[in-house]
């Protein structure tokens, strides 16, 4: 069963789609790796210019709880956030 | 838990800052300033835009308040801001404030927080130059591993 899920953007990404967010239908319990690549591809329907697929493979995935952690699959699906490399300060 | 975290889009003003640490069994106050200047890389900076995932940042500030108490001394008085939104040079972007009872521990704990939160915090900035043009300032990727 797919669910609709929201990405929502920041820094560098917030440049593609509405700048706020992006959806996408996504089966439970996938990778990070399998969501990095749905991620790609939607931005690729967004955008065929797109070219930072480099940029997704070092972002962080989040909930409002924290970061996604590599090992685990994703479970909670509905809204996450894509955390580039960051520089506060 | 002696200590503040905020993300907002409020200047920051230094003295309204300093007030806030009144513990008189304190003899030590640490601060620091991150302020927006001029030149980054050689390119003219006219202002950056600083991007926050904000209910993480604040738990992530949360969580360095309590590594640093942990690490120097529970009664450790913490005071971490951090400006979100369009900002110009010479505006205070993020203050930290540690006051203890002797200077070695509020000097080692603001340090630690402002290096550990320039790594940790989803925080983002973009930089907009005189010449016209904008770019996101290339950063730390996060750790995606358990601890």
């Amino acid at each position: 069963m797919m669910m609709r899920t929201k990405i929502k953007l920041f820094g560098a990404f917030r440049q593609y789609g509405n700048g706020q967010n992006i959806e996408l239908d996504l089966p439970q319990n996938i990778s990070l790796t399998q969501l990095r690549q749905a991620f790609i591809r939607r931005l690729l329907e967004i955008d065929p210019t797109f070219h930072q697929q480099e940029l997704v493979s070092i972002s962080a995935f989040a909930d409002e709880n924290g970061i996604l952690h590599e090992e685990n699959p994703v479970s909670v699906l509905g809204e996450l956030s894509i955390l580039p490399p960051v520089c506060g300060g | 838990m002696s200590f503040h975290c905020e993300i907002t889009k409020e200047k920051i003003n230094t003295s309204d800052f300093m007030i806030h640490f009144k513990n008189p069994l304190h003899g030590a106050l640490s601060t620091f300033f991150g302020i927006v200047r001029e030149y980054n890389l050689g390119k003219q900076v006219i202002s950056i835009e600083y991007d926050a995932f904000v209910p993480l940042t604040r738990k992530c500030f949360e969580t360095l308040c309590t590594e640093v108490q942990t690490q120097w001394g529970i009664d450790l008085q913490i005071i971490v801001l951090h400006r979100i939104g369009r900002l110009f040079v010479g505006d205070i972007s993020v203050a930290i404030g540690v006051s203890s009872m002797h200077r070695d521990e509020s000097f080692l704990a603001s340090r630690y927080l402002i290096e550990e939160l320039k790594k940790r915090a989803p925080i983002w900035k973009k930089e907009y130059y005189a010449h016209g043009t904008s770019e996101w300032v290339k950063g730390h990727a996060l750790c995606q591993h358990r601890p």
